[in-house]
């Protein structure tokens, strides 16, 4: 007894050394190359794709909004909304022993009436006015990044570009990450940017319309990340962001002192996201739990906070199904209403859902499988989400519900190799 | 004899160290030192914070095209028209 216990203990010695030396058998190789891919934050991505192996991935989409009540839309205004097919396509490589390359490419096509502004009703009660044309358009994204690998952590740049009739992004990022305490420890940080281009449409026939604008966008982040146990791990990332320039929606009027007029928004905004992760394996269950908790604030005094949390659970056959919950709650700018019977003397009024007060609450159900053929593992997967929005799900009283809140189902499919 | 307040503040202090006290496990928790070769829970693909790349990028998508905030968790990526 006392022999094997010896000798066990030998074993791990001699399975230490050789992970300090780099070196060892196979099955220490084969820990350390996992372990490599547990790192918080390296696990993002590496997990998912696979350091030593090419991926290929496609997936679609089909976003569709549910029509607008007619209850709240003005007499005659569109209630069909927004729908958008898209499509999603992602290699990734080592072309070296410590670098890796990965391109991104999106492409979606949107049709459909969005809200325009709101008035009151007979009653007084908020109304859609919807714009009068169906909307037609594409968007095209591009985005390549390389990652350069150490032992000590690991460097990403990407660089990007968005294409749409009407939009150009071009945008770029740097990061890194430093390993400690045997790697139970990341620290992650880097910086990014953008700079927006807009011409909208028919600006020559809109007089509140601009013709030419555009906007810069910095972006600045730090983490953590610790392994708390065997089967647990945390991130925490603060993130800050300063945008300037045209930060108005140009399609989109307000009300005020009866007449719409164009959207007007300040063109300073620094916003503040703080993102906790944790992710928790139960053993017994063969799955995974996850929980995230986002905190939001900017300087147009929005505030918002977001509860995700998800359930892996592994299926025999190289199934797994993964239901998911969310929850958002955020107040409104400070520059926003429905209407305003006066000019506020900012200047600044929108009446956008998006920065109106409101919760939402989405459910989601994905089913993936996992299957080799020769030397590739191939992934199929399905899913579906839905999301509502209304004023009642948000935490805070809010007097009149914007009507233009949206609601919608999400289907998407997709195919993943790994070879 | 300590005034009213004095006394709240030595109350508030020791509710504190309480607290303290209270959360330290969990703080030497956080120091857990897993060797490499106990990662195997770790390592699998439903740990990672975003299993599917592509499904995290859309989703950031859809939620920031219609919502006020920002995803979050790293440097920002391009903008958008996002009707």
């Amino acid at each position: 007894m006392k022999n094997r216990e010896r000798e066990k203990r030998a074993r791990r010695r001699r399975a230490r050394r050789a992970a300090a030396a780099g070196a060892g058998g196979a099955r220490t190789l084969q820990a350390l190359a996992t372990s490599a891919l547990a790192l918080p934050g390296v696990a993002s991505n590496a997990a998912a794709e696979g350091t030593e192996r090419y991926v290929a991935d496609y997936t679609y989409s089909f976003y569709s909004e549910d029509d607008i009540d007619s209850s709240k839309v003005s007499p005659g205004s569109e209630t069909s909304r927004y729908e958008i097919h898209n499509h999603q396509f992602r290699v990734a490589a080592p072309i070296a022993a410590r670098f890796d390359l990965g391109l991104d490419v999106a492409y979606e096509t949107m049709s459909g009436a969005t809200p325009w502004y709101i008035i009151p009703d007979v009653d007084g009660d908020p109304v859609q006015v919807m714009t009068g044309a169906t909307i037609e358009e594409a968007r095209t994204d591009a985005s390549l990044n390389g990652t350069y690998h150490l032992e000590t952590g690991r460097a990403t740049g990407a660089m990007g570009i968005s294409v749409e009739n009407d939009y150009l992004a071009f945008n770029g990022s740097v990061s890194g990450e430093r390993y400690f305490n045997e790697k139970n420890t990341t620290l992650n940080g880097g910086g990014g940017f953008s700079i927006d281009k807009i011409e909208p449409v028919d600006a020559d026939t809109d007089p509140f319309r601009p013709s030419k604008e555009n906007k810069q966008s910095f972006s600045l982040f730090s983490g953590v990340s610790q392994v708390l146990g065997r089967s647990s791990v945390i991130n925490s990332t603060l993130n800050y962001q300063f945008s300037n320039g045209f930060l108005s929606d140009p399609y989109k009027r307000v009300l005020v002192e009866g007449a719409p007029i164009g959207d007007s928004r300040p063109d300073t905004r620094h916003q503040i996201t703080w993102l906790t992760r944790l992710r928790q394996h139960a053993d017994f269950m063969n799955g995974a739990f996850h929980a995230d908790y986002r905190f939001y604030i900017d300087t147009w005094q929005i505030n918002s906070h977001t509860i995700d949390v998800a359930w892996y659970q592994n299926l025999p056959w190289g199934l797994r199904l993964i239901p998911s919950l969310r929850y958002y709650t955020q107040s409104a700018a400070k520059f926003y209403a429905p209407w305003f019977e006066v000019a506020p003397s900012s200047g600044h009024a929108s009446s956008d859902y998006r920065l109106s007060p409101f919760g939402a609450l989405a459910y989601r159900v994905r089913a993936e499988s996992n299957f080799p053929i020769r030397e590739t593992n191939w992934k199929i997967h399905a899913g579906y989400e839905r999301y509502t929005s209304s004023a009642d799900l948000a935490i805070m009283k809010v007097a009149l519900e914007n009507p233009g809140l949206v609601s919608y189902n999400l289907f998407s499919v997709g195919v993943t190799a790994q070879f | 004899m300590r005034r009213p307040a004095a006394r709240d503040r030595a109350q508030r202090a020791r509710r504190l160290t309480a607290l303290l006290l209270a959360l330290a496990p969990l703080a030497l928790g956080a120091c857990a030192n897993i060797k490499p070769w106990e990662r195997d829970v770790l390592a699998r693909e439903e740990m990672a914070f975003d299993p599917d790349p592509l499904e995290a990028a859309r989703r950031n998508h859809v939620y920031f095209s219609k919502e006020a905030s920002l995803p979050g968790g790293s440097a920002g990526g391009g903008g958008c028209g996002c009707n």
